[in-house]
């Protein structure tokens, strides 16, 4: 394989992994705060990409407009669903808001059946992201440069927000021990809600690029690339935002560089990602960047 | 002659600890909130793993088991917050104690089978008979997590009992209950001493309890021993008095 | 006579009749009522093992699709005629001697079950090292595993072409009988002193150990045994549907499961009855919902996969509102029953 091949190859696997990252954050600063594996996030992708699409195909937005008010909307149903479906059990055992969270991901993908229709759907990609670059022979599409300066740029920010500002120190502090914040005066449903929403935001920037990236959606979309994400999460570190990037883009790049290097493999590729949970969890469960969570015996 | 050493050092919440027990003895195990005693009993019961040093039984090193197979050693023990399991009558948690010592596979259980049958009936004869012996046998069917704290707390002590232990470490036994209980419990603990033909660790926090029955002390401050010896000796240690000092401890009691 | 005795002998009766029931049911009942009650008695087999593990031993595992598949496909491979093999493996032909493998019902479910417990096995052993959550994904990430490997073994399972002509072993005795044998197995199972390790693992791990438990030990032993039964279960669905691809047995058949759990109640072996027969008749009574229903002179056009989302809504209620499911915890015994209809005095106590 030849250095512009290889370089392309990098590309593409990390413009999936920016993808992988930013839907992992979501999973990660969920689980950080609640202890949470929310099985919803990944329809909320699905959402968000119908969402657009049915602005630009139906309402006949023009496509900023359309992804705006999917991004916005999704941020409202994320927060909806931590509202709903979450916050009342609370005080529940860990394993009843995990059989909700099932619960709400079969509910969004049925309803997604039913309004939407089981048929794939073509998603408009605006033409301003098929133009191809060339670089020293190196072939860029448009859009993968779009989608590594995106999740750059939006990766830094949640870094920023995080670990430089007080929301973000309050953010951390519930996920380190959500009694001991509140009793020092945070408002830990406030900031729930905004990591509910914060996270489902990320989600449909990065489903939007993902349906730009494979214009087919489909209901079940969400699921396997939720798992996936989730588990590049894990990889990474789970309760820890840079894991999630870090192991998104880990996820992105082995993804598209074994089939790369073993094109044979091409059909066992989804064992990648599972295959790697496994491993992780037995090599280094708090993944590579995790901090012990404390268990409370 | 058994005898139980134990020697750590490195442990952070725990350093250089060593004791020996003889048989048959009752000693207890004393100091501050914090001063490392339910850490002992961890690592003892194989909770934890030590820094450095063993533990053994009857020379035996056992240090680093899980505390399953310690207890399979012969050493049971009660937990400081009471850790019974709520949803089970009395009468299941003692009989839960009696597993470990089963023969049968799951699958002759799960048949029904003769041999089974006669191996449960033996095990709710003999659980029934410690509850007897603890006095519990009025609550044998209540849900355990609905009885008042110091049943629950002899409830413990019935299913540390029913593992069949060479040896018993009892994690504060008297908290939360009134002189007239403390009193029970003091009998209560030397009659098992005798009758099971135990050996006795015991933490408390009631001194009237430790003077009372304890044959020797151990004084844990900050991780560290600071002294050993017999109860009248200890109780007029200086180092143990000033440890005390600044903690609200029933010390005249 | 003691209570326990006449309980015992209600309950032989009971079986008595209920087999009768079984035997007339064959001859007379419609196939599409006859189809029903076989699904609920394989729901059964599944909800119950399930709850052997969560219920009983807290362990959550939404692996079941895939310990399905595996008591699925090895049925069918055991049952299915060489000729039938033929047809179906047109793209490569089965491996030999599985190509030329013809088994009878029973034989070839006991060993589905046995590989199926074995599969189980191999599963447990790095899942049931994590606690609840990570122990879901664990098995959801196994369980696709074992899908995707279904999908590639071309030689064996066929691929994603999938399996065509099963033979269709499964009747309303056969399901039964295996669910009646389950339940009676798992049931004997939890009321002895296994029963009580697997509940002192649920309810705190850490003091079960220290009761001299081998924790790990006896949650493999819950999963093996539940892996067992599901192979069962497994086995007489593929001989039911009579045709089978690796993508029937997807995450969203262990979220069926643990519907149908949650429904009738985590914890009580009648619930998971209830829970199966509950979910398995509205499946059905809601199938008009898919499609136009008539009311009166108007025609309310129906939307396929609205059945799917009413048991979504459902489901989030009972386990918002209602999270003890219908019986909770609770058993029906025959006790309960007679002392209710004022046959029997209430005594303190329990009977034994």
């Amino acid at each position: 394989m030849d250095l512009t091949l290889f370089l392309q190859h990098l590309a593409n696997g990390l413009s999936l992994g920016g993808l992988y990252a930013l839907i992992a954050i979501g999973y990660t600063m969920v689980y950080g705060i609640l202890r949470l594996i929310n099985f919803a996030h990944g329809d909320i992708v699905m959402m968000a990409a119908y969402f657009a699409f049915y602005g630009i195909a139906l309402f006949l937005l023009p496509w900023p407009v359309a992804f705006l008010l999917a991004i916005i909307g999704t941020v409202f149903l994320g927060m909806g669903i931590e509202r709903v479906a979450y916050r009342p059990l609370r005080d529940a055992p860990r394993i009843s808001v995990l059989i909700s969270a099932i619960g709400v991901s079969l509910l969004l993908e049925n309803v997604a059946i039913v309004a939407f229709g089981g048929r794939p759907k073509a998603f408009p990609r605006p033409s301003m992201f098929a133009e191809q670059w060339e670089v020293q022979g190196v072939r860029f599409n448009n859009l993968t440069l779009f989608i590594i300066a995106t999740c750059l740029v939006l990766l830094v920010a949640m870094f920023i927000l995080v670990y430089r500002t007080k929301t973000g120190r309050a953010m951390r502090a519930v996920s380190r021990d959500l009694e001991a914040a509140r009793l020092m005066g945070i408002n830990v449903n406030w900031v729930i809600s905004l990591t509910f929403g914060l996270g489902s935001g990320l989600a449909a920037i990065g489903a939007l690029m993902w349906a730009m990236k494979f214009p087919q959606i489909l209901p079940l979309m969400g699921v396997f690339l939720g798992l996936k994400c989730f588990i590049a999460a894990v990889v990474g570190g789970i309760g820890s935002v840079p894991g999630a990037m870090l192991g998104g883009v880990i996820l992105g790049v082995g993804e598209i560089m074994i089939v790369a290097f073993f094109p044979e493999l091409a059909s066992w590729k989804y064992l990648f990602a599972y295959s790697l949970l496994i491993v992780i969890l037995f090599i280094r469960p708090t993944g590579i960047m995790g901090r012990e969570i404390q268990e409370k015996a | 002659m058994e005898n139980l050493t134990k020697q750590f050092g490195g442990l952070v919440a725990l350093s250089d600890f060593n004791v020996e027990l003889e048989e048959g003895e009752l000693v207890g195990l004393i100091g501050p909130n914090g001063s490392g005693k339910t850490t002992a009993f961890n690592v003892i019961t194989g909770i934890y793993r030590p820094t450095g040093g063993r533990v053994t039984l009857r020379g035996k090193d056992i240090t680093g088991l899980r505390s399953d197979q310690i207890t399979a050693q012969g050493i049971a023990r009660t937990f400081q917050n009471i850790r019974l399991f709520p949803q089970m009558t009395v009468l299941e948690n003692v009989m839960v104690g009696h597993h470990l010592r089963l023969k049968t596979s799951p699958l002759v259980a799960g048949l029904g089978l003769p041999s089974y049958v006669r191996q449960e009936r033996a095990m709710r004869d003999e659980s029934l008979e410690l509850l007897q012996i603890t006095g519990l046998e009025d609550v044998a069917h209540e849900k355990a997590g609905s009885l008042p704290y110091g049943r629950q707390r002899r409830v413990e002590i019935a299913r540390a009992l029913a593992t069949e232990p060479k040896m018993l470490l009892l994690d504060e036994p008297a908290a939360g209950m009134n002189p007239e209980e403390t009193h029970g419990l003091m009998d209560f603990i030397q009659q098992i001493l005798k009758d099971f033909g135990l050996t006795i660790f015991l933490i408390e926090h009631q001194m009237r309890l430790v003077m009372g029955i304890c044959e020797r002390l151990l004084v844990l401050n900050y991780g560290v021993t600071i002294a050993k010896g017999y109860p009248e000796e200890i109780q007029n240690d200086s180092m143990v008095i000033s440890a005390y000092l600044g903690v609200s401890a029933n010390v005249n009691n | 006579m003691s209570k326990n005795t006449v309980s015992k002998i209600l309950t032989l009766i009971s079986l008595v009749v209920f087999v009768l029931f079984l035997l007339w049911a064959q001859q007379n009942l419609n196939p599409y009522l006859r189809r029903i009650m076989i699904l609920i008695a394989i729901n059964v087999i599944w909800a119950v093992t399930f709850n052997l593990v969560f219920g009983y031993t807290g362990q959550f595992s939404l692996g079941h699709a895939g310990l399905i598949a595996v008591g699925a496909y090895v049925t069918a491979i055991l049952t299915m005629a060489p000729a039938q093999k033929e047809q179906n493996f047109f793209l490569a032909p089965m491996m030999w001697p599985l190509s030329q493998m013809e088994w009878s019902f029973l034989p070839a479910l006991v060993t589905a079950a046995l590989l199926t417990a074995f599969v189980g096995f191999l599963v447990g052993i790095p899942s049931l090292q994590f606690r609840g959550d990570y122990m879901a994904i664990v098995t959801l990430g196994l369980a696709e595993i074992i899908r995707v490997v279904n999908m590639n073994l071309q030689t064996i399972t066929n691929g994603s072409l999938g399996l065509k002509g099963i033979p269709s072993h499964t009747t309303l005795l056969w399901s039964w009988g295996a669910a009646v044998i389950t339940i009676a197995f798992i049931a004997t199972l939890v009321k002895s002193s296994y029963g009580r390790a697997f509940m002192a693992i649920r309810d705190d791990e850490l003091a079960a150990g220290a009761m001299g438990i081998q924790v790990f030990r006896h949650k493999m032993i819950a999963f093996v045994i539940a892996s067992f039964f599901i192979g069962i279960g497994g086995g007489l669905y593929a001989c039911l549907l009579s045709t089978i691809d690796p993508n029937v047995f997807i995450f969203l058949l262990s979220y069926q499961v643990v519907t149908v759990v949650v429904l009738g109640g985590v914890g009580s072996i009648t619930g998971n009855v209830l829970g199966a027969a509950v979910y398995v008749s509205l499946f059905e009574l809601l199938r008009p919902i898919d499609g136009p229903i008539p009311i009166g002179p108007v025609t309310i056009p129906g939307q396929p996969g609205m059945r799917m989302v009413i048991f979504s809504i459902i489901f989030l209620i009972v386990i918002l509102f209602y999270r003890r499911g219908i019986m909770g915890t609770s058993e029906f015994s025959w006790n309960w029953l007679l002392t209710k209809l004022g046959i029997w005095r209430e005594s303190a106590g329990v009977q034994e």
